[in-house]
């Protein structure tokens, strides 16, 4: 399910298009956000109308001093007010037209200043509450989300996709309403002036609407193709980086050179001629414009000669035809912004939109505090409809027992733990703890009576004493150094330079391995739950601290229904029964010594990861023979 | 692969590198890469002229206009210098008009063409420059030893080489360029403003020093926030990636209301910051648009007056406000070309580190090449450390015969991998000697001296090459008998055969396509093909599941046979079949000799082997070895050669 959708992400992002149902989802999903978020919108609306009117405003204090104070032309009747206060000194008058020019200015940019900060505000106020919502959203989805889509992709969307719904929530509708408001202003105003002018002025407009639509897309084209080659040399370096050793070992720096090479040359040749295209549709961009002012100089220079218009007329129009210009060549720019941003919106609406499959019935009830008794009835499950991970799996655990999960990769041990902490639902059978169905508890009441150890040992960037307080909301200070102790863990935490304070970096890379785990057993311990969860470190520690773990692992088990996914013999030795999985089928289950007599399956795993001793000793014995 | 350079980005968000101009970095990256521009001196020639000439055409635009609103409408006498064109004025002032309304759309070509011109050249050679130094740096990245390999997060060197590269045409290209072309178009238009009316042109220029003055008082303030913002922000990232990772946990353990908490939390803070960072700079525009506007008003008010007086044409007001325009569009854009240049030297900084980083192996002068090896490799009190006075190795002594199988053991970190990388030459020893048939190493040339080594990596690094490709990556000389019959040994021709394209079937990144027991057993025909006298294995430790297993030993088996080999051991199998262990304990030899000999005189090696392999089972009641053989249903007739034939071979050898 999420793959398909995935795929489809992909898609979108191939396509240099508008995709108006995305960022029309855009709207309908977030919309609400405009009513929270009304004042600062209200302020860049407020703003926006004011600068548009400004800046019609603008040109005139100029064509006013050169008509009327340097040239000298009379005022028109219906302005004649103005010697009313100024009396007919010109100089009153260009003072009075100087100022007036500074008050427009700093109008304008007090408004600009609303219209700007109004509506980032309202970008980066709605960007937070969507990434606040995806969060939280997030965290309720089952496993089975968090499985298929990778964990660096999630931290992609909500740290770099977000800075685009802005692009899509707030500037889209403000480009659009500023720059169709400029447009219609000048207009009407360029007509009311000199409707002849105003309609040469505007021959242009379509022309460059057009052109700017069509060579954006052609630019879009090679820009695309650069960043393909991009990708392709950043996998090249990738591999190489990380097969460093064997390249050097192997001698093969010269042919990985030239493979380099090779790619890095067709890279700049598609860089360049996306430059290419991107320079030229600027210069053709500027020339259309020019072609626009010279026309109206010359018609308008014509229409002064005559007398028609007074000289400074044609100063307000050019100064107009810039403004008029301006707003169609960012229309290209503002596409291809938008064409990205709908990309990352499509991307977060597809985790806005993923659902859990993990619901609560209608009527849960808390869970009964358990004893420990576990089992499982006919259990199936498979993930996304593909094959089948676990099939009709039985069988019952009692309470305080210790139960190992054997079988090779694959054969559906993580599921069954899985299913048994409720982060999938059985698509069959029934789980019960203590005779209850886990399916019609609440899920919060379920995990808070058992607790996972995983083996990956994930600490968070927090002081040590959070850390373990993780496992127990409202842990005491005492009961987190009990939980340290009983975990072997007090002694080195109380070396570590302020203690339990400690700060872990990032992944608690400060610490060692052994001592990692046994946190990650500080944490689990403190929570003191009657069904316990272990998978197996593999990984290879140190005898000194593997002894350590070990013996935090016993406290932790002490007296509790136990899984343990086992990866060493040791542990095998020691559970009281071992429960055998091949291929989501229960094959075995029992005792080693029984299952070493009557499974099949488990003498061959067993052979297989921890009986080649034996054939060592034989082989050895002979070799002491033969020599 | 994105992931990666997601992540470094993230890190890079933390916030931890300073953005500040630093001007010694800046004379270092022109030092270090200053010779590329070099092969390209007669474009970036030719772009500077038109670089000239681009100004030259934007200080013209303006002046149709005014000379059609003085000249033209005004009919103010010409200028000394434009007398010729009286006659022409007098009997139809619409022909000028229509010449000048022409130069208009004319200067606007010839600014598009050399601007083009300009940029064009200028970015190419830019994109040329950029890809030449990026060759120079992957090359050096190869060369370098793997001590700086290992010590760098390979995520970090890809964002080197992707995402920090195109910065470098920031600093070699973009940066000069701007900055001339402002300076000069800067310089150009106060000239001209001046020789026009010197009064108007200093009222005019009135305000730049105001302007640079607080556009460097304000750019600090400024950078400081950005700066908090983007901590706040990298704060944020952190906790989505420590929680995206440990979801299971935090469902598990039922701790999503406080995890949100602590994110809302995050969240709100960078919101904050993000806004006063905003607010900042917007405040800072109006500023410097007030300032601006004082300078226009005094031109406005008097210019204005000289024009009343005549000492001004109107037209000339008119150009003054454009260029004014131009002047104040320069200077308020100074700040962000310089702020783009502190953000893109961090970047140069890094790259030109990486290439003056010399942590390279290198031949000595008399080196010869290491030929017709037989195999005796001697450790003579060779004493290694990666860091001053923490010895990895320390006196290690011993001797390994042609032909021999020697298994290194030893926790992790007691110097296995590194006694390995010494054989390679991936670094030298500090004290001590390292021979090869009697011959110390470092008098052959590194190059052939790996050409007489095959090691085995424990990762199986596919390239996203064909499997043909992969597999003769081994041996350069290799021809497709050879590779299909590596291919055989190393028991992957089958598969590969069921391949849709068969041998040219393209990996995908990192070999996904296959299996883990697949990649290992193309690994290991990539090595089979390289026939080399001596061998060294990092023992593969995946979890492959029996039969897998069984098939790897087999191949393995194929590579090992009658070449000296070492192999970093995990299991037990291999160090029951080798001629000799080598135990390691925290960098020195603590036992070398057979495995009941280590058995019964090293209490040191009966614990590892007790941890590591479980010695327990040897008192369980369960199968005779024979029966425990029965078990394991596919064994073919080599796999028990494996097991037993080895040994007596070697030793009839």
């Amino acid at each position: 399910m999420a793959d398909q959708k995935t795929k489809k992400a992909k898609k979108t992002k191939e396509k240099a298009k508008l995709d108006y149902s995305t960022i029309f989802r855009m709207y309908r999903v977030y919309g609400y956000l405009y009513k929270v978020h009304w004042k600062p919108l209200m302020a860049a609306f407020g703003g926006q109308i004011f600068t548009i009117l400004i800046a019609l405003l603008l040109p005139w204090p100029l064509k006013l001093i050169i008509d009327y104070v340097i040239l000298q032309a009379p005022l028109p009747p219906e302005a004649t007010f103005v010697y009313g206060w100024f009396g007919t000194e010109v100089m009153a008058l260009l003072g009075g037209l100087v100022i007036a020019y500074i008050v427009l200015y700093l109008m304008d940019s007090f408004a600009s200043y609303f219209h700007r900060v109004g509506l980032l505000t309202a970008g980066e106020k709605m960007a937070t509450d969507i990434r606040d919502r995806l969060f939280a959203h997030l965290q309720q989805l089952s496993l089975s989300f968090h499985n298929s889509s990778r964990s660096g992709d999630l931290i992609y969307r909500l740290t770099f996709d977000i800075n685009h719904v802005k692009m899509v929530l707030v500037e889209l509708p403000n480009f659009v309403t500023y720059r169709l408001l400029t447009i219609i202003a000048h207009m009407v105003l360029m007509c009311l002036l000199e409707w002849r002018l105003a309609l040469l002025a505007f021959t242009v407009v379509p022309v460059l609407y057009l052109y700017n639509r069509k060579f954006g897309k052609s630019v879009d084209k090679a820009v695309k193709k650069k960043r393909k080659k991009e990708s392709d040399i950043s996998q090249i370096v990738t591999e190489n980086v990380t097969a460093m050793a064997l390249i050097q070992a192997y001698g093969r720096e010269d042919s990985q050179q030239a493979r380099f090479a090779l790619e890095n040359r067709e890279s700049l040749e598609s860089g360049i001629s996306a430059m290419r295209l991107t320079k030229l549709f600027k210069r053709l961009n500027q020339i259309l414009m020019a072609l626009g002012t010279g026309a109206v100089a010359y018609y308008g220079g014509l229409l002064a000669l005559e007398g028609s218009i007074l000289p400074g007329t044609l100063v307000l129009f050019v100064a107009y035809l810039r403004n008029l210009y301006k707003p169609i060549k960012k229309f290209a720019e503002m596409l291809l912004k938008v064409v990205t941003a709908q990309v990352s919106c499509a991307r977060l609406l597809e985790v806005a939109d993923s659902e859990s499959t993990v619901v609560e019935v209608p009527d849960a009830a808390p869970l009964n505090p358990l004893k420990g008794k576990v089992a499982f009835d006919n259990v199936t499950f498979s993930y996304q409809d593909e094959f089948t991970v676990l099939k009709d799996v039985s069988f019952t655990v009692e309470a305080g027992e210790t139960v190992a999960l054997v079988g090779h990769s694959g054969a559906g041990k993580s599921t069954l733990i899985a299913l048994l902490m409720r982060f999938y639902d059985p698509e069959k059978g029934a789980i019960l703890m203590d005779g209850q169905e886990i399916r019609q508890a609440t899920i919060k009441s379920l995990r808070n009576q058992l607790t996972i150890v995983m083996q990956e040992a994930q600490l968070f960037q927090k002081s040590v004493q959070e850390n373990i307080a993780f496992g127990k909301e409202d842990a005491s200070e005492a009961e987190i150094i009990a939980a340290a102790k009983a975990a072997q863990a007090h002694n080195f935490i109380s070396n570590l330079p302020e203690g339990y304070q400690s700060i872990l970096s990032e992944g608690g890379d400060n610490l060692s391995g052994g001592q990692k785990q046994r946190i990650n057993i500080a944490r689990a311990m403190i929570r003191n739950t009657p069904i316990l969860i272990l998978d197996e470190p593999a990984t290879a520690l140190d005898a000194k601290s593997e002894k350590l773990v070990q013996q935090a692992m016993e406290e932790l088990t002490r007296n509790k229904t136990t899984f343990i996914i086992a990866h060493k013999f040791s542990t095998i030795a020691n559970v009281d029964k071992i429960l055998v999985l091949d291929k989501g089928q229960l094959v075995g289950f029992g005792k080693h010594e029984e299952l070493l007599e009557s499974c099949l399956p488990y003498q061959e795993f067993y052979h297989a990861q921890f009986a080649p001793i034996e054939n060592g000793q034989s082989k050895k014995l002979s070799t002491a023979e033969t020599g | 692969m994105k992931l990666f350079k997601d992540l470094s980005k993230l890190r890079k968000m933390g916030g931890k590198k300073k953005v500040r101009f630093k001007p010694g970095v800046l004379l270092r990256v022109y030092k270090v890469f200053g010779r590329h521009y070099k092969k390209y001196w007669k474009v970036v020639t030719a772009s500077f002229l038109s670089l000239l000439a681009t100004i030259a055409t934007v200080m013209l635009v303006p002046w149709p206009l005014k000379l059609i609103l003085d000249y033209v409408i005004l009919g103010q006498p010409l200028p000394e210098s434009l007398t010729f064109l009286n006659p022409l004025m007098l009997e139809s002032p619409q022909t000028v008009l229509l010449i000048l309304a022409v130069s208009i759309v004319v200067l606007a070509i010839l600014e598009a063409i050399f601007s083009y011109m300009n940029k064009f050249w200028i970015s190419s050679t830019g994109h040329r420059i950029n890809a030449d130094i990026r060759e120079r740096v992957f090359a050096h990245l190869q060369r370098l030893s793997l001590s700086f390999h290992s010590a760098s997060h390979s995520g970090d060197v890809v964002y080197m080489l992707t995402s920090d590269m195109p910065k470098m045409k920031d600093v070699l290209v973009d940066f000069p360029q701007e900055f001339l072309f402002r300076t000069i178009t800067f310089i150009s238009a106060m000239a001209i403003m001046v020789s026009l009316d010197w009064r108007l042109g200093a009222i005019a220029l009135g305000a730049v020093p105001l302007l640079a003055w607080f556009i460097n008082y304000y750019g600090t303030g400024m950078n400081k926030a950005m700066k908090k913002s983007r901590k706040k922000e990298g704060a944020v990232a952190s906790i989505i990636s420590e929680n995206v990772t440990a979801m299971a946990l935090v469902q598990a353990y039922g701790r999503e209301e406080s995890e949100r908490a602590r994110f809302n939390k995050e969240n709100q803070e960078s919101l904050l910051h993000k806004l006063k960072t905003l607010r900042m700079f917007k405040t800072y525009g109006r500023v410097a648009d007030f300032l601006i506007i004082l300078s226009t008003g005094g031109v406005l008010y008097f210019g204005g007056m000289y024009a009343l007086g005549g000492t001004v044409l109107p037209g000339t007001l008119v150009v003054f406000l454009a260029y004014m325009r131009e002047i104040y569009g320069i200077v308020q854009s100074l700040t962000d070309i310089f702020f783009k240049l502190a953000t893109s030297l961090v970047s140069c900084e890094k790259l030109v580190d990486l290439v003056e980083n010399d942590m390279i192996v290198k031949d000595e002068p008399a080196a010869v090449p290491l030929e017709n090896v037989e195999g005796k490799i001697t450790f003579d009190n060779v004493s290694f450390a990666y860091k001053k006075a923490q010895n990895v190795l320390s006196d290690l002594n011993f001797e390994v015969a042609p032909g021999e199988t020697i298994a290194l053991i030893g926790h992790s970190g007691a110097g296995k991998s590194t006694l390995i990388s010494l054989l390679l030459r991936f670094y030298d020893p500090q004290s001590g000697e390292i021979r090869i048939d009697g011959q110390p190493i470092n008098q052959f040339t590194v190059k052939s001296l790996r050409e007489q080594i095959t090691i085995l990596l424990q990762d199986a690094n596919l390239f996203q090459m064909s499997v043909y490709e992969n597999i003769a990556f081994g041996n350069p000389d290799a021809d497709r008998e050879m590779v299909i019959a590596a291919a055989k040994l190393a028991q992957a021709h089958d598969f590969i055969m069921d391949m849709p394209e068969g041998y040219d079937t393209l990996m995908t990144e990192g070999g996904n396509n296959l299996s883990g027991g697949q990649k290992q057993r193309i690994n290991i025909a990539r090595a089979i093909i390289r026939n080399k006298p001596i061998v060294i294995l990092d023992e593969p430790s995946t979890g492959l599941d029996a039969r897998a297993e069984l098939k790897l030993n087999e191949a393995i088996h194929h590579l090992t046979e009658k070449r000296t080999t070492f192999i970093i051991a995990h299991k037990f199998a291999s160090i029951a079949s080798a001629d000799k262990i080598l135990l390691l304990d925290e960098g020195q030899l603590a036992h070398l000799g057979t495995h009941e000999q280590l058995l019964s005189e090293s209490a040191q090696y009966r614990e590892l082997y007790e941890l590591q392999f479980g010695s327990k089972n040897r008192q369980l009641p369960g199968k005779t070895p024979q029966e425990g053989n029965s078990g394991l249903v596919d064994q073919t007739p080599e796999e028990k050669e494996i097991t037993t034939g080895k040994l007596p071979e070697i030793e009839n050898g």
